[in-house]
């Protein structure tokens, strides 16, 4: 970090949004409330696959519901995810459907006066359906007498058919593979597979549309970007972007869930536009856990090494359950592609991996898009690696690993771009210390029923998705600054802050830039109409690329600021700069090397306002010419019970390179969070399908839907968080981003600590007490013949 | 689909202030109506249209319910609330099997609402303070339009969300046993994680002479349809010297005892397995617990 340097950047000072939150005043979009609203709700299919054969909606109309179902709404295919390139995204959804391919896909839908009236409608809705074969196999999907889950999905302006139910591919080579694998002295092959896991976000999608008198509509939603929404609005219901008004509002938490316009929002204003009212639709957490899920994975992961420890070659086959609908996985494929080939130099490479269509809960991006599933297989592959080759597994790290000067896949093949800062080295330096690694191995053979174990695995994420030449994924942010007549400042922006202080940081690079107090920047009421576009909050984005676009508009309101001061204090804007006033409670422009020449922002605002020369203001739509990684690196020590199998977490020391920390308080928080979520990918986060019929064990419900909690987690006190000494040249004042890097490595480093304390290796996700007491058991089965062992 | 923000049917709430009020609206609304005492597990089955009442009757204000009386052997009012148990003197002093499966019952906002005649009554195989208060041989009194009746705890479970109530009948107390000099219990559980229903429970009570095992009491939850009592190993463990090996044994013997399955928690044979050790673990705390009692 680089205390001293900056006012305010690197301040902990309480988040804009604090008291707001806290005092449950903060407006989310199940708060909007409008008078003459109707409440909506959706009838969906209980079925994995059917055809809908009669829908009656009479029973709920004579209720006094308004009623829509397939047959009202327009005829569109549409992906609710459109931040890439129309050839790379894969329209196969309908905004209700008479063909629903998942348990849960919407199929009509009614608005009543209350509430409860909504839901005796949808209790009256009669339907009759004719049940098709349900795929919930992936291999099984993949035979040729497999039923299909789409026949024909739109890809571009054209039509696609689905073959084998496999919606898209992607292969990559570099070098001769094949040649380099006969040369390597080491080869390790293993499969890793990871599961389901549901977003859980605190706050379930939710949205409110108000139909306009000028045949526009204003919509409230739970959204990643407003701007997307309002873009596949206009697209479904022809309507012009001018009149349509997306506003923006706090989530309560995202993970990914809401990267894509949710499939409730066009629902909600087809029932607005036929009711001619405006309706609110919240959903309940069953529908929620049946909107989405995250990717799961079998990866295959093959690499091989020279004596010495260096890897010449690697081989990966990726095999992605993507459920109904894909909704970018062509782009997560890619992704996959790039999070491998950026951890380790790998000379000679092959990749493969294939998305298949199933008729479950769709999967979409989920803090990491890919990443995690990735990283445990890399992470523990590295692991058994070093153990072959006698190495330690730190060592043969910093000996392969992609750092200063490589080149790094910010977003698959076509986002690329070169690292300028890593804090790698620092990050297992500082974590060897703090970890004590050095008494790793150096254990006693231990006895009893709780074993220890300390292990290590490394990971990264992309900041955002900007590169030196566009690629498949959109990516530039937007920001109006404005310079009140008292000093203050008005920041608008599209950007979104899912709850990681995103926009904090934002009035924070403002605050720095402007040498404005924090309290003396506002952030302003931002919706579609008022806000340039910004793509979305994700890919760990907000902070380098919103805040990098922010930084841009707050250089450009300087100079008007300093052009203004020249006329006033009649001297060369070129030697003026500007400082915080902290007396004065304002930022003070002065002329270098005459004192008496110096003048606040606001009376420069003013006396621009007096004499007419117009607004201070500046606007910039900004697109980052890089996309740096955030590294990270996780040491964690755990106690197994051979017993139970139950695992605890005793100790942990995170460490990330994010660049500069502009809100130290919040990193932090971030690291916690992700470590803590990443611990219950490991162990116990997944969604079960009951046999057969595509519903969910549990159904949905969160008492059977597990998380960790606070009395999982060890103590704050043991778990370190430490921070690199790093700038990221193209960031602003130096920072990268987070949010996903903040949980990539720490399944990998749970299982390696796992490995370290039992000697037994998990390479299933999650692995319950019940997996590990199994794998216990049948590791003692095989060792009965040999003397000692680890679990002996 | 289930959606749980609603209930699936209206019905009509009761709030009675005494336990007359409450057990003449019972016999009033008879089968058609459910008792309320906490909520944490009727407003579920509510949710999930398991059950449908037309009339609820909570019982948690009701203030001679609540109690834990401690004059002669302790009793406990049928709205005592989880948390009351959990911080109570008495019940960790001399109870400290119910305490602690109080401490461990789900979370604090559960804690806070569910009631210990409420947890009785869900009747669940999981139920944590069942599995407790079987080792202290308690009793149950119920209450109804015939006046009352005492039975052992043990003859109340049926078979999952079932008792021996009947419709206009309501658990009121709880009885208490006298415990022992050189007596201690333990309660353990496992669940997916902390705050969840039981994969596995189990609570002993030892009563040691010196090194002889002068009683013993094992129970255990979610290991079939009701929580149990192991009385076969009971019987055969008490006389005996505490040697090593015992323990071995009687972990042994518990897989025959006990018929797990697999359900949405865990595995019939993670099950089997574990309850082994956790008796054995739970043994051992309270054999050493009550070493220390005089």
């Amino acid at each position: 970090m680089n205390e001293g340097k900056f006012r305010y950047i690197g301040k902990r000072i309480p988040r804009k949004d604090g008291i707001a939150k806290v005092c449950g005043r903060e407006e989310f979009a199940s708060d909007i409330k409008l008078p003459n609203m109707l409440y909506g709700l959706v009838v969906r299919s209980p079925y994995a696959s059917a055809n809908v054969v009669n829908i009656d909606l009479s029973g709920a109309e004579k209720l006094g519901a308004v009623c829509i179902n397939y047959s009202d709404v327009p005829n569109v295919k549409y992906c609710e995810r459109i931040a890439s390139s129309p050839e790379t995204t894969y329209r196969d959804r309908y905004v209700l459907t008479s063909t629903p391919r998942h348990v849960g896909e919407g199929i009509a839908a009614v608005a009543a006066e209350s509430i409860d009236l909504a839901k005796n409608a949808v209790e009256a809705v009669n339907m009759n359906f004719e049940e098709l074969p349900a795929v919930l196999d992936v291999y099984k999907a993949m035979e040729n007498d497999s039923a299909q889950v789409h026949k024909w999905v739109g890809v571009g302006k054209s039509e696609r058919e689905v073959k084998n139910n496999i919606s898209c591919l992607r292969e990559i080579s570099v070098g001769e593979p094949d040649k380099a694998f006969k040369d390597a002295d080491i080869i390790i092959e293993e499969r890793f597979t990871t599961g389901r896991a549901y977003h859980g976000q605190m706050e379930t999608k939710s949205v409110v549309c108000k139909p306009e008198a000028d045949g526009g509509i204003t919509v409230w939603a739970t959204a990643q970007s407003i701007h997307n929404v309002r873009m596949l609005l206009g697209e479904i219901f022809s309507i012009p972007y001018n009149i349509i008004n997306v506003k923006k509002v706090s989530t309560g938490g995202t993970f990914g869930s809401s990267i894509h316009m949710n499939t409730i929002v066009p629902i909600c204003v087809a029932l607005a536009l036929k009711s001619q009212r405006p309706v609110k639709m919240i959903m309940s957490r069953e529908e929620d856990m049946y909107d989405h899920c995250k990717y799961p994975s079998i990866i295959d992961l093959k690499v091989g090494v020279d004596k010495r420890g260096k890897i010449v070659a690697g081989d990966m086959k990726v095999l992605v359950d993507i459920g109904a609908h894909n909704t970018q996985a062509y782009h997560l494929l890619g992704c996959m592609a790039g999070w491998w080939v950026s951890m380790y130099k790998i000379p000679c490479l092959h990749f493969e991996g294939k998305a298949v269509y199933t008729n479950k809960v769709p999967a979409c991006a989920m803090q990491g898009f890919g990443n995690p599933q990735v990283n445990f297989a890399v992470e523990s592959i590295m692991d058994i690696l070093a153990e072959k080759l006698s190495i330690d597994p730190i060592e043969f790290r910093l000996m392969n690993y992609v750092g200063l000067g490589d080149t790094f896949w910010g977003q698959g093949p076509t986002v690329k771009s070169v690292i300028e800062s890593c804090g790698v080295e620092e990050t297992f330096q500082v974590g060897k210390e703090f970890s004590n690694w050095e008494r790793r191995g150096k254990r006693k053979e231990e006895k009893g029923n709780l074993r220890r174990g300390l292990g290590v695995a490394r990971g990264f994420h992309t900041s955002g998705t900007g590169a030196p030449q566009p690629g498949e994924v959109i990516d530039y942010s937007s920001a109006h600054i404005k310079i009140n007549e008292d000093g203050s400042v008005d920041l608008l922006t599209a950007l979104i802050d899912p709850g990681g202080g995103g926009l904090d940081a934002a009035v924070k690079i403002v605050a720095e830039e402007l040498g404005v107090p924090i309290d003396k920047i506002g952030l302003s009421p931002a919706d579609t109409r008022s806000t340039m576009y910004d793509v979305a909050t994700h890919a760990s984005r907000g902070v380098y690329c919103g805040g990098g676009a922010i930084q841009v508009a707050a250089k450009r309101v300087k100079t008007e600021l300093f052009k203004a001061a020249a006329r006033i204090l009649d001297a060369s804007q070129d030697a003026m700069e500007i400082c915080a006033d902290e007396e004065a409670g304002q930022g003070v422009i002065c002329v270098k090397g005459i004192p008496e020449k110096s003048i606040s922002v606001g009376e420069v605002a003013k006396t621009a306002q007096w004499k007419g020369w117009g607004t201070i203001a500046s606007i910039a739509s900004h697109r980052m010419s890089s996309c740096p990684p955030a590294f990270t690196t996780y040491f964690v020590e755990v106690e197994v019970n051979i017993k139970t199998g139950e695992i605890r977490v005793v100790n942990a020391v995170l460490c990330c390179d994010a660049g500069t920390v502009i809100n130290p308080d919040l990193a932090e928080g971030q690291l916690h969070g992700g470590f803590y979520r990443g611990l219950g990918f490991a162990l116990c986060e997944d969604t079960m399908y009951q046999e057969g019929s595509g519903k969910l064990v549990g159904n949905g419900f969160y008492t059977d839907y597990k998380m960790l909690t606070a009395e999982e987690m060890p103590s704050s006190e043991n778990v370190v968080t430490y921070f690199t000494k790093t700038f990221e040249p193209t960031g602003p004042f130096g920072a990268k981003g987070i949010g996903e890097a903040a949980l990539n490595p720490a399944p990998a480093a749970l299982a390696n600590a796992v490995y370290n304390a039992i000697g037994v290796r998990f390479t299933d996700l999650p692995f319950t007490p019940e997996k590990v007491l199994e794998a216990i058991n049948s590791f003692k089965e095989s060792m009965k013949d040999q003397t000692g062992g680890i679990l002996g | 689909m289930i959606n749980t923000c609603f209930v699936s049917k209206d019905f009509e709430y009761f709030e009675p202030k005494t336990a007359h009020e409450a057990l003449s609206l019972l016999k009033k609304y008879g089968e058609k109506a459910k008792v309320m005492a906490g909520g944490t597990d009727l407003i579920v089955r509510m949710k999930l249209g398991q059950w449908v009442p037309n009339y609820i009757i909570n019982i948690e204000r009701i203030p001679e319910w609540k109690y834990i009386n401690e004059e002669g052997l302790v009793k406990i009012g049928c709205a005592t609330r989880i948390c009351e148990l959990e911080n109570s003197k008495v019940i960790q002093n001399r109870y400290t099997a119910l305490q602690e499966a109080a401490k461990l019952f789900s979370s604090t906002q559960i804690k806070n609402m569910a009631t210990i005649g409420g947890n009785l009554c869900n009747a669940s195989p999981a139920g944590d303070t069942a599995c407790a208060l079987l080792v202290f041989e308690s009793s149950v009194k119920l209450v109804g339009d015939n006046g009352e009746r005492i039975i052992a705890l043990e003859e109340f479970f049926l078979e999952p969300g079932k008792t021996v109530l009947s419709p206009d009948e309501i658990l009121t107390e709880i009885l208490m046993a006298e415990t022992g000099r050189q007596t201690a219990s333990t309660f353990l559980k496992i669940g997916r994680v902390k705050a969840d229903m039981a994969k596995i429970s189990v609570a002993i009570r030892v009563e040691r002479d010196n090194e002889i095992v002068k009683s013993l009491r094992i129970a255990l939850g979610s290991v079939a349809k009701t929580p149990m009592r192991l009385k076969n190993i009971e019987k055969k463990v008490e006389g005996e010297s505490f040697v090593n090996g015992l323990i071995e044994e009687i972990s042994r013997l518990v897989s025959k005892e006990i018929r797990p399955i697999t359900d949405v928690r865990s595995t019939a044979e993670y099950r089997r397995e574990v309850s082994k050790y956790l008796v054995g673990e739970a043994l051992s705390m309270a054999w050493e617990s009550a070493g220390k009692v005089l």
